[in-house]
């Protein structure tokens, strides 16, 4: 099953493209390479507040608070341009936090918050993992204490994305350590900063910076839980799934090969180079085609888990295949590092490929290890027993 | 035309998923070129020189010898058995290219027959997947069903990830049966073949080498299409040609 984008759509994507591409020209001179966009905060708030106005970041969002109404397959095809531009609207509050809080907010907080997350307005970051809870959430050990009306959170959360620039926070904690774990926990959502909440920045492989956050006795109100207090578990797995389509991971393997293509023309003919780039054609339209599936199944109104796991796996370690054949047809030059914004220093494709050979180690980790979304295609899609536990 | 391609495929696909040996290829090409008349059986194979191998070639009274975008109509005068992996009645055929019918810029054929080639690919992948998950599930080792480790588990996976990979090229090669799309779907689908049917050697362990278990058909069935209306490395190079970076 195939996705037939609507001329309607094809001419709203063009029209994206086209903007991302102009709010693009002037970026060098916003360089940051401390942020995972590579990009300063005061730039990627303000392109965030362009696309807002021009309604772009909640294309597919309903309609009463602000959204535009459209199937998931505007919100994917926004992604895909997003990351195929490197512009800074890719983790967006709304693409964050956006369906834990329609999915889960009560009717004060989804009033409250979508309407700026739409508008481009706030940032976002959802706090999940900690130190001994990564791909086993349930695991988590963070402890939200119910204490008369309000709950005191204690733990350790890590490698959270742009939490030092974020305005809110969603995160998890167990709220009832006495109850199993998947019926012990609680989902919240607060405004940062926040007292007892202390957030330091850790610097990647690749030169940006991860977050740490700890909860030091931070007291939130119960109109900060998020949902229904117990269902945290159930409700964060249900929200991963739906943020799983790959078309932002797409965006930039098209634009990895696409750069590679350019850059082996102007080379030497090279019957070797040109078998590689031949593959990672093949391997390339068969990432468009799993994210189709994806976008199709999302459209008729389902929630595709083994076909987004399928799509998930395929376009990461693509971009891992792609980000190494450049570096190797490069050759010497392939590891000269340079930042993707900012001052030049010369090397060719502007050291891209050695930025993204370290760039492209996370996605294959990141929500959800492909190891785990194996896991899931092969109990749900292939039906194999679970081993006994 | 689209109707014809359509119902070629599913039937490919069919086939596939039986491991079949049957001239369904060769018969579509002749569909395609417009030439095909129930009186004959066919063939069909690469030029190499005056020459060409291929699987029927030793009973077929026409064997299409594809080169680039030409197809030479060949009635053999002599053939010479050969035994190809995957095939039965199988040939070696020569030619005089002076004297022999020609059907000459016929990539749109070409390229349907390739799609065709690909969807029996694709079912042959589809069928070493669903054997390997059934005796994955059934055959226990260690006290539980092999399929519950996950080494094992994931290389099913793989075969699931890869077998999906060439249902949608053929489906979309259908939907725009020009080359480039045609030549993507036999890669990707020579690859899931070859993928899932060494998988399904693998899981099957020492008895899925005996003769007459589920897998040595398949797995020579994949190796027989993939070297039927191109072969990965010819698909690539047009693929290559495509993005400019062969002449």
């Amino acid at each position: 099953m195939l996705f037939h984008p609507s001329p309607e759509l094809n001419a709203w994507q063009y029209e994206v493209r086209e903007w991302l591409a102009s709010e693009m020209v002037e970026a060098d001179a916003h360089a940051d390479p401390l942020d995972l966009t590579g990009l300063s905060e005061d730039f990627e708030r303000a392109h965030q507040r362009r696309a807002g106005q021009r309604g772009y970041l909640g294309i597919s969002a309903p309609v009463e608070y602000g959204g535009g109404g459209k199937p998931p397959s505007w919100k994917a095809a926004y992604s895909y341009e997003a990351a195929y531009a490197d512009a800074p609207s890719i983790d967006t509050a709304m693409t964050l936090a956006g369906s834990a809080i329609l999915g889960f907010g009560s009717p004060a907080q989804r009033a409250q918050l979508l309407p700026p997350m739409i508008r481009g307005e706030v940032e976002a970051c959802i706090a999940y993992t900690e130190p001994l809870a990564g791909s086993d959430l349930a695991a988590l050990t963070s402890i939200a204490r119910p204490d008369g009306d309000d709950f005191v959170l204690t733990g350790d959360k890590t490698l959270i994305t742009g939490a030092h620039k974020a305005d809110w926070c969603v995160t998890i904690a167990r709220s009832d350590p006495s109850r199993p774990a998947r019926e012990s926990m609680t989902m919240f959502v607060f405004p940062l900063p926040y007292d007892g909440v202390l957030i330091t920045r850790r610097p990647t492989a690749n030169r940006w910076t991860l977050c740490d956050l700890r909860f030091d006795g931070a007291r939130l109100p119960a109109a900060a839980v998020l949902g229904e207090v117990g269902r945290g578990w159930t409700q964060v797995t249900a929200a991963l799934a739906d943020e799983r389509s790959g078309s932002a991971h797409l965006g930039w393997a098209v634009r990895l090969f696409e750069l590679l293509v350019a850059w082996a023309r102007t080379q030497d003919p090279d019957p070797v180079a040109a078998d590689r780039l031949a593959q990672l054609d093949v391997e390339l339209s068969t990432a468009r085609r799993f994210v189709s599936r994806v976008v199709a199944l999302q459209d008729a109104g389902q929630v595709p888990v083994v076909e987004a796991s399928m799509s998930k796996i395929y376009v990461t370690e693509l971009l891992q295949r792609l980000a190494r054949t450049g570096v190797e047809l490069l050759g010497a030059d392939g590891l000269s590092h340079e930042v993707l914004f900012g001052p030049r220093a010369g090397a060719p494709l502007r050291g891209r490929f050695a930025y993204e050979v370290i760039e492209r180690i996370h996605p294959t980790v990141s929500v959800g290890a492909n190891e785990v979304q194996r896991d899931t295609i092969a109990r749900l899609g292939l039906g194999l027993p679970r081993r006994g536990r | 035309m689209r109707h014809e391609l359509h119902r070629r495929v599913d039937a490919a696909r069919e086939l596939g998923r039986t491991g079949a040996v049957s001239d369904h290829i060769a018969r579509s090409l002749a569909v395609f070129l417009d030439i095909h008349d129930a009186k004959d059986t066919y063939a069909v194979g690469v030029r190499s020189g005056n020459r060409a191998v291929a699987g029927f070639a030793a009973v077929a009274s026409l064997v299409l010898v594809v080169d680039g975008d030409d197809v030479w109509l060949v009635r053999p005068q002599a053939r010479v058995p050969r035994e190809l992996i995957g095939w039965t009645d199988s040939a070696l055929v020569e030619f005089t290219p002076d004297s022999c019918p020609v059907q000459r810029s016929v990539g749109h054929a070409i390229s349907r027959a390739t799609i065709v080639a690909a969807a029996e690919a694709a079912g042959v992948a589809a069928a070493a997947l669903s054997a390997a998950v059934a005796y994955a599930t059934s055959r226990e080792q260690f006290k539980a069903p092999i399929a519950t480790y996950q080494a094992l588990a994931h290389r099913l996976v793989d075969m699931r990830i890869a077998a999906d990979a060439a249902d949608l090229a053929v489906e979309q090669a259908v939907i725009e049966p020009m080359a480039l799309h045609a030549a993507r779907a036999k890669v990707c689908a020579d690859h899931a073949a070859q993928v899932a049917t060494a998988g399904l050697h693998q899981v099957h362990g020492g008895v899925g080498f005996l003769a007459g278990m589920p897998p040595p058909p398949l797995f020579a069935r994949s190796l027989a299409l993939s070297q039927t209306m191109g072969d990965a490395r010819h698909h690539r190079a047009l693929v290559a040609r495509h993005h400019g970076l062969l002449t």
